[in-house]
């Protein structure tokens, strides 16, 4: 019976293919992770019901769950986001311009967004992410 | 009643009419004359003729015998109404003369005219009954009329002794004319003395032995005056043979006259008393009454006896006329006795009218009176109901006479009351077909011809008050219906929409506001059933679609009550689904959008069927980002295509 081939590959290879992939792992988690939702405070919710006007021209961040696109046009869509606030959800209306990079938008999808409050007083989104 | 009967009863029931205005008359003296003559008493004086008025006006009473109407004067009489009737009223009222005084009176009446009667004549029996007058006069009942005949009488007695004493001076002036006659003749034959010296022979024969000298013979003063007192004595004897003819004719004259009256005044006993002195006092048999020919009283008289009236004729009409009133008061007293009522009253009526002051008529027993008088009463109210058109009282009445007056005959009554009556009756039917038929003014008309004809027709009454308060009901709820629309009172008017509907059926205006006002409350209070319905079925969400279902009302009916307070009910049921709303609107117009729109989003969480979250959300979104339509993936909720109502 022919002894089965025993291969073997040499520890030191071993060990800078696993670093190759680390950094390739950490390169991406900082490329996503770029300056964004970490850099911003997040929506007061509670000041954005009462008085959104105030918080005009301000970026905040913001993470919640896609509840439904409340309409959707050519020069971008508006999609009502389902945010946690001391235990329970408000639907906040997002506005996402057209041309913003991203994820799909869909219903139950959880976003996280960068977001500044436009003359309106509509969060109007900068950055999404999942 | 025969031709000649009903010419006397017509002649005096006239009578009756004229005797207050005799009453009044005085029958003129002859005008004496300077001379002591008398001018003419009788009634041929031209003076007279052309003096005054007529004793009794122009006219001749005409007198229709069917109707028993008599025209005098221009006026028309009835013969059963006016003063004859009052007058023999006033009768019935009175009591029966059959007092003693009464029976004394009519005793020395019927003594007198004994005494005067044609085979009692004599002169004490004369002179016997001219004292009796003074007696007879003593009595109310007389009315002094035998005094007035009396001294008519004496005056007569005064004539002829006047007259007596002329017919004596007479005699005196014929002899002293006699006496004047010889003593003329003798101073004619007086011959002058120197005659006979101067010419015997001459042949001169005829006057021979007359003087022919001045002074002597018939050619002296004196023979001239026994001549002119000859002739003076011939007048002063024709003067007074002519004043003793006047004197005869106007003593004749004021006898008759007297006569003549007291004939007009219904006093029958005392014409036969006069006629019988007028004949015992000129018995000459001369007995034409002296009156006028062509006056009035003249023509009554000739045209009422058919010829030129006499003494005698007016005597006997006087005792025709009594025993005409004898003869109707026993039949008076026949038919009272068998309850013939209206035979009996006629009968004593016609006895009244030619005579009331007879004793046969003046002693009626005052219980038949007394008959005849509730029996005229109802009579003169029947003829009143009649005029006045009351025709149930009418009817009463008839029934009423026809049991106490078997002959009452009610033919014409009962005619009348059923034309009448009945014509009234159908005008009101057909006031009542109109009424029916909504044929308001026609009904009216015929109600008003209905109540021409029988004023006090009970059934008119029980028509025309009900359309009366119909009427006024009308007025009244159209008032209420303006007011309560201005004081936009509507659930006062729903609440008696049937009555205002009755009321205003006519009323285009009216009617119109008044059923979309009831078409507005019907749909308001179905919504608020249909809430109510909805909150009682405990289905999530419920109280929201029924406060969404009574707001889209308030903001068109907001002044309805029960619609506010329903709203108010269902707000704080539903507190939190409203309170979203309303801030969302406080955003909206504070152009907050994004608050509003935060809100809007909350309050479709709430209530994910609201209709007014969903209308909010996509103004708002129109005003944040406006619909292209090129896209066509949209979301099922909020997003319209261009042109067409999302909610729809």
């Amino acid at each position: 019976m022919p002894r089965r081939a025993q291969s073997k590959v040499p520890l030191p290879a071993m060990l800078i293919s696993a670093g190759v992939l680390l950094v390739l792992a950490l390169g991406g988690w900082f490329a996503l992770n770029r300056g964004s939702a970490i850099d911003y405070p997040a929506l007061n919710i509670n000041e954005l019901r009462h008085n959104s006007l105030q918080l005009r021209d301000n970026r905040y961040s913001l993470e919640g769950v896609v509840n439904r696109r409340e309409r959707v046009t050519n020069a971008g869509q508006i999609i009502s986001l389902n945010v946690a606030t001391n235990g329970t959800e408000t639907p906040v209306p997002v506005l996402i311009p057209a041309g913003i990079p991203g994820p799909n938008i869909e219903s139950g999808y959880r976003l996280r967004l960068v977001v500044r409050i436009n003359h309106e007083g509509i969060p109007e989104a900068e950055e999404v992410r999942f | 009643m025969n031709l000649t009967g009903f010419r006397i009863f017509a002649l005096a029931t006239l009578l009756a009419f004229l005797a207050p205005l005799l009453h009044a008359q005085v029958l003129q003296e002859p005008r004496s004359t300077p001379g002591g003559g008398s001018q003419q008493g009788s009634s041929q004086s031209g003076e007279s003729r052309a003096g005054a008025r007529p004793l009794l006006g122009g006219d001749l009473p005409v007198i229709d015998t069917g109707s028993e109407i008599a025209v005098w004067d221009g006026q028309a009489w009835n013969l059963n109404e006016t003063r004859l009737n009052a007058q023999f009223n006033a009768y019935l009222a009175s009591p029966a003369a059959d007092s003693e005084e009464d029976l004394e009176y009519h005793a020395t009446m019927r003594r007198i005219l004994d005494l005067l009667s044609p085979t009692n004549r004599s002169d004490a029996n004369y002179r016997e009954a001219i004292s009796l007058l003074p007696m007879a006069s003593s009595f109310p009942q007389d009315g002094d009329q035998s005094n007035t005949l009396l001294n008519a009488v004496y005056r007569v007695f005064l004539a002829q002794r006047r007259q007596g004493d002329i017919s004596r001076m007479i005699d005196d002036m014929r002899t002293r004319q006699g006496e004047l006659q010889w003593r003329g003749d003798l101073r004619a034959q007086e011959r002058d003395p120197n005659a006979r010296r101067r010419r015997p022979g001459s042949g001169d024969g005829e006057n021979e032995g007359a003087s022919d000298q001045t002074g002597t013979g018939t050619r002296s003063l004196a023979y001239e005056a026994i001549t002119r007192e000859i002739l003076e004595n011939e007048a002063a004897i024709k003067a007074n043979q002519a004043a003793i003819q006047v004197g005869d004719i106007r003593a004749r004259t004021e006898f008759q006259l007297l006569l003549a009256q007291m004939f007009l005044q219904r006093r029958f006993e005392h014409v036969l008393i006069g006629c019988a002195f007028y004949l015992h006092l000129f018995t000459d048999g001369e007995g034409t009454l002296r009156i006028e020919e062509g006056s009035d009283i003249g023509r009554l008289f000739s045209e009422g006896f058919g010829g030129s009236p006499t003494v005698s004729s007016l005597e006997a009409a006087a005792r025709d006329a009594i025993n005409r009133a004898d003869s109707n008061v026993r039949a008076f007293t026949y038919h009272a006795a068998s309850d013939e009522l209206w035979s009996a009253y006629q009968r004593l009526q016609e006895a009244f009218a030619i005579g009331e002051y007879l004793p046969s008529v003046r002693t009626v027993p005052t219980e038949d009176k007394r008959r005849l008088i509730d029996f005229s009463r109802a009579m003169f109210r029947l003829t009143n109901a009649i005029q006045v058109k009351d025709y149930a009282l009418a009817q009463e009445l008839v029934d009423q006479l026809r049991e106490t007056a078997h002959d009452f005959d009610s033919s014409k009554h009962q005619q009348a009351i059923s034309v009448y009556t009945t014509t009234s009756d159908m005008h009101l039917g057909r006031a009542a077909i109109l009424q029916s038929e909504g044929r308001i003014e026609e009904a009216q008309d015929e109600i008003r011809i209905a109540m021409e004809i029988w004023p006090t027709n009970p059934a008119i009454r029980e028509q025309v008050a009900p359309s009366m308060e119909q009427l006024t009901m009308k007025g009244r709820l159209t008032q209420d219906f303006d007011r309560l629309v201005s004081e936009r009172n509507l659930r006062a008017i729903f609440r008696d929409k049937e009555q205002y509907a009755a009321a205003l059926f006519d009323d285009e205006e009216r009617r119109d506001q008044l059923n979309q006002i009831v078409g507005d409350l019907i749909k308001i209070d179905t919504a608020i059933a249909q809430s109510r319905e909805l909150e009682a079925r405990n289905i999530p969400g419920a109280v929201y679609t029924a406060w969404e279902e009574i707001q889209t009302l308030v903001s068109e009916f907001g002044d309805d009550t029960e619609l506010r307070i329903r709203a108010e009910e269902l707000s704080t049921r539903a507190s939190d689904f409203v309170s979203a709303l309303d801030r969302a609107e406080q955003f909206q117009r504070s152009g907050n959008t994004g608050s509003a729109l935060t809100w809007l989003m909350r309050a479709r969480e709430i209530y994910p069927d609201s209709k007014r979250a969903r209308d909010g959300i996509a103004n708002a979104l129109d005003t944040v980002l406006p619909r292209d339509g090129a896209f066509g993936e949209e979301s099922t909720v909020g997003v319209n295509r261009p042109g067409e109502d999302p909610f729809r």
